[in-house]
């Protein structure tokens, strides 16, 4: 194709040249004839003026008129015109040129003729001017001109002529040569666009597969996870990928210029609410030949902010011209939420350590310290520097083997033992900072990682300051606690769990005669303390054993038995009991004993005394017994003779009557009457003795029942006709009924005699409902009798006490003590009120059953 | 131990005082003709051991000379033939012990002796009219 290219351009270049040639040729005759026949119309047209001009002169000349001026000298204007052209046009031809300027030397001459007969006219020379016109001047003049133009036009024609048939010639070599070459190329051509034809189908291929590339490589970039935008040096882009999209939440297109971006886009730098410079982004940068990367870009969009980081950088050409920017970005706000939940743990991890009020220190393998919590930090140094070496720990934390000055040792400490891939405990340092000594207390343990190498150590360490205090006030209160126990003057022993004893106090040592004997089996206890069932030569029995029962959880007492000492024998009494800790573990056995010499001495003392004390007691029973017995024989052998004494009188008046005279009859019967008044003394007597003795046998009582048929058997005793009491409805007691009938009988039958002589005797029972302060009910019998004075109320209750006169009303003044004695065994209260002339009023009380209370 | 042939009463009584009283007053109340009196517990058990006939009625009283009242009270009711004999306490005492031990060895009746004369009286000789007049023994 190439050659057959050549070739043809050979041939056209040839065949252009020689047409080129030929045209040339053609346009140089055709000038030449052009400038023949121009030089024709120029001499028309110079011959037409210089008659014009001659003519003007003539009707100057002929009028005087200046009107035929007019044409004179447009004329000699056209002829210097013309003059000038044909000067032009016969330059260079050697064959027109001497008659041109022959003409216009002729034309010259003719226009200065001319010219001066215009001048003579002017002056008025008119007869100059005529003999001019006469003389015929002008008209030589003209006709030489005509004759020359005339050469000069046939002269031209002829070379017209000649010219014009060159032309023809040249024209036809021209067609000639024109025709053969584009055959010849049109050949050549044909050649050309086969050759063409098979290299534009291999230009064809080339592309496509470019454009495979192309496609493979934005298929390439579509998928790429992260955001990519290429820019061409105007920063048009020319391509996103749909991360970049999905990423910018906008479609991308041309009118997305880097310049705009910021504002489409809605880019902010991290965490400002200004939008981001573009010339500043990181794809404008790259147009400027940076490699950029920025990870401080927000997105705002509506769902949110969308933190990004970006790469940007050029791309040149071979020649090092920059033919494209791209940016690769990507939505990082995941990796910075993951970012900020590791600071939020971490952060976390470190407020707890801090929190552990034990002090934490975490070391990396080489035994530097990479983390002290907040604890540590106050218990080592306040102003810890953050890392410091192990080995500079103890000095610069300041600390010692507890209770020295010697720093305690860089080896024994548990970060160095932890490394080691020891786990430590340790209590024996202390750190010394400036307000005072803070004893430690550390545990220390390898951390090892997933793969089993130990990848650091760490430390828990506590002030022990308080158990360091509370063990020495344990201390001192154990101390104290042996003196208290050494100042008691009972035996104190401790045993352990097995029985061992432990303790044995001053006291006991003293009743023992001996020390304590450390670990001495229970077995050995009675016959290593010489310890004797007292009165026997019998070694006290283990099972009996306080301390041994203590075990099984009793509490004992014992005093039958007695520590056989080498001067004397000492009975003892001794309690033990279990102590027990919190859980209820039984942790010892205590015993306190002492000696009971003296306490034995006085229970025999005691003893003796008892003895005497139940002889008297015996005594007194007999006397009792005594009492008894007089009372019984009050009642048999004191009343039959009243009996004796009364019957006789009676016998004696029955039978002797007639025998004695009235003072006689009245004499016996005073003896009579003072019998019967003792036998009743005496029955009221033996009455009160009794109720004071007989056993309450309390029951719920019907009061107005009780009280009812007191009054009926007692009406029987009164005369006829007795007004019986008004008896109200009264609430129930508690009581003895037995002898709760006989106060009513008592305290009726004083109302009933004491209102015997009232105009209308009158007797009313009733009861006052117990007031809330009082509580119980009160009773009451009132009479309108004779009453009595108040003043003598404290010798109503009396025995034998008597307010009348027995000539006034019956009685032996017992009655009132029985009601008393009644009442008070009840628990009950009695009073009265009265006045003389105006009846009385008996109050009385019971207790509420304590039971139903 | 002069044995009449038929006492309808036997009185128990060591106090003279009392027995004459007590006779004096069955007589004046016409209640009875023949009265044994036995001034101690024994003599009233060999009284009643060598009667042929018993009496209707017995009037004893308690605090008796060698055997008490209660002792002839058990006496006679622990014997077949005086196990129904009808027995009168008739006594001074009212003391509560004496009453109810009496009752329990089956005594008929239980009578304080009054001190009034008068009283006694009418009391001895309502004894005598129930027992003798109006009770019909058990055969």
């Amino acid at each position: 194709v190439v050659v057959a290219f050549a070739v043809a351009v050979c041939t056209m270049t040839v065949v252009g040249t020689l047409s080129l040639r030929s045209l040339e040729d053609m346009r140089v005759e055709t000038e030449l004839r052009n400038r023949a026949s121009q030089t024709l119309v120029s001499l028309g047209s110079l011959l037409a003026n210089t008659l014009d001009a001659e003519t003007g002169e003539r009707g100057y000349l002929l009028t005087g008129s200046s009107p035929f001026l007019d044409p004179f000298r447009s004329a000699v204007a056209n002829l210097s015109r013309d003059t000038a052209g044909l000067a032009q046009l016969a330059h260079g031809d050697s064959l027109l040129a001497p008659d041109l300027a022959a003409v216009s030397s002729l034309i010259g001459q003719q226009l200065a003729g001319l010219d001066s007969a215009i001048r003579m006219q002017n002056e008025g020379k008119v007869d100059s001017v005529r003999a001019r016109v006469l003389a015929r001047n002008n008209k030589s003049v003209m006709d030489q001109i005509r004759a020359r133009i005339a050469t000069i036009q046939i002269t031209l024609s002829a070379e017209r002529e000649r010219r014009s048939g060159q032309l023809v010639a040249t024209a036809a070599r021209t067609r000639t040569i024109v025709i053969v070459s584009t055959a010849l190329t049109l050949a050549l051509l044909g050649l050309a666009a086969i050759g063409l034809a098979s290299s534009i189908r291999a230009q064809a291929r080339s592309e496509q597969a470019t454009r495979d590339a192309e496609a493979r490589l934005s298929a390439i970039l579509e998928q790429m996870p992260v955001g990519v935008l290429v820019v061409d040096p105007e920063g048009v882009p020319q391509f996103a990928n749909r991360v970049a999209k999905q990423i910018l939440g906008n479609d991308v297109g041309p009118e997305s210029v880097v310049d705009r971006m910021p504002e489409i886009y809605q880019v902010h730098r991290s965490g400002s609410s200004e939008i981001y410079p573009a010339a500043d982004l990181p794809i404008a940068r790259a147009l400027r030949g940076e490699a950029v990367y920025d990870a401080g870009i927000d997105l705002h969009s509506a769902d949110g902010v969308v933190p990004v980081e970006a790469w940007a950088s050029p791309v040149r050409d071979q020649s090092g011209k920059l033919v494209l920017a791209v940016a690769a970005f990507s939505d990082i706000s995941e990796r910075l939420a993951a970012e900020r939940a590791l600071k939020d743990s971490e952060r976390k991890l470190q407020q707890i350590l801090d929190s552990i009020p034990l002090g934490i220190t975490v070391a990396d393998h080489t035994g530097t310290p990479t983390f002290v919590n907040a604890a540590g930090r106050k218990l080592l140094s306040p102003d810890l520097p953050p890392h410091v070496a192990i080995s500079e720990l103890s000095r610069i934390s300041r600390v010692f083997v507890a209770g020295t000055r010697e720093p305690y040792p860089s080896e024994r400490r548990g970060i160095t033992r932890a490394l080691r891939g020891e786990a430590s405990y340790a209590d024996d340092l202390e750190v010394h900072t400036p307000e005072r000594i803070v004893p430690l207390e550390v545990w220390s343990a390898p951390v090892y990682d997933s793969s089993g190498n130990l990848a650091m150590a760490i430390s828990a360490y506590g002030d022990i300051t308080g158990r360091v205090e509370s063990e020495r006030r344990v201390r001192e209160s154990e101390q104290r606690l042996q003196k208290i126990l050494d100042s008691i003057p009972l035996g104190i022993t401790v045993a352990d769990p097995t029985g061992t004893v432990t303790f044995l106090n001053e006291a006991g040592r003293k009743l023992l005669g001996r020390s304590l004997v450390e670990g001495l089996p229970n077995a050995q206890l009675s016959e290593t303390y010489r310890v004797f069932v007292r009165g026997t030569d019998e070694l006290y029995p283990a099972e009996r054993r306080g301390i041994n029962r203590a075990l099984r959880g009793e509490r004992t007492y014992a005093d039958d038995l007695e520590f056989r000492g080498p001067e004397r024998n000492v009975p003892i009494e001794i309690w033990t009991a279990p102590v027990y800790d919190s859980l209820g573990g039984l942790i010892m056995t205590i015993s306190a004993y002492g000696d009971i010499s003296d306490r034995l001495a006085s229970q025999r003392r005691i003893e003796g005394l008892t003895e005497r004390l139940s002889s008297r007691v015996e005594e007194l029973a007999a006397v009792n017994q005594e009492l008894e017995s007089f009372s019984y024989s009050v009642a048999h052998d004191l009343r039959a003779p009243l009996r004796a004494i009364s019957g006789f009188c009676g016998m004696l008046i029955e039978d002797y009557s007639e025998s004695l005279d009235a003072e006689g009859i009245r004499l016996l019967g005073v003896v009579r009457d003072s019998a019967i008044r003792m036998g009743h003394l005496i029955d009221d007597l033996l009455s009160l003795s009794r109720l004071t003795r007989a056993r309450l046998t309390p029951t719920e009582v019907d009061m107005t029942g009780l009280a009812a048929s007191a009054a009926e058997e007692l009406l029987q005793t009164f005369p006829h006709g007795t007004r019986p009491p008004e008896i109200g409805v009264l609430p129930r007691a508690h009581g003895d009924a037995t002898l709760l009938r006989q106060v009513w009988a008592n305290l009726l039958s004083n109302a009933l005699k004491y209102s015997r002589n009232s105009a209308e005797p009158r007797v009313e029972v009733g009861s006052i409902d117990g007031s809330p302060a009082q509580g119980n009910t009160v009773y009451f019998v009132r009479d309108n009798g004779v009453g009595f004075d108040m003043a003598h109320a404290d010798k109503l209750f009396g025995v034998f006490q008597r307010l009348h006169r027995t000539d006034e009303f019956e009685g032996t003044g017992v009655g009132l003590a029985i009601v008393y004695r009644v009442l008070t065994r009840h628990g009950g209260r009695i009073w009265a009120e009265s006045s003389p002339g105006r009846g009385a009023t008996f109050y009385f009380t019971l207790p509420s059953d304590p039971e139903r209370q | 131990v002069t044995v009449p042939s038929h006492v309808e009463i036997l009185l128990v009584e060591d106090s003279e005082a009392d027995a004459e009283l007590t006779t004096r007053a069955l007589r004046k109340g016409r209640v009875v003709n023949t009265l044994h009196v036995a001034r101690d517990g024994q003599e009233a058990i060999d009284f009643l051991a060598g009667a042929t006939e018993l009496p209707k009625v017995v009037l004893l009283d308690l605090k008796l000379p060698k055997k008490s009242g209660i002792e002839v009270l058990e006496w006679i009711r622990n014997q077949p033939r005086s196990k129904v004999l009808p027995v009168v306490m008739l006594t001074s005492s009212r003391e509560e012990p004496d009453i109810a031990r009496c009752y329990a060895l089956g005594v008929n009746s239980y009578i304080v002796k009054p001190v009034e004369f008068g009283a006694f009286a009418k009391a001895v000789v309502d004894i005598g009219l129930y027992w003798m007049l109006l009770n019909e023994p058990a055969r």
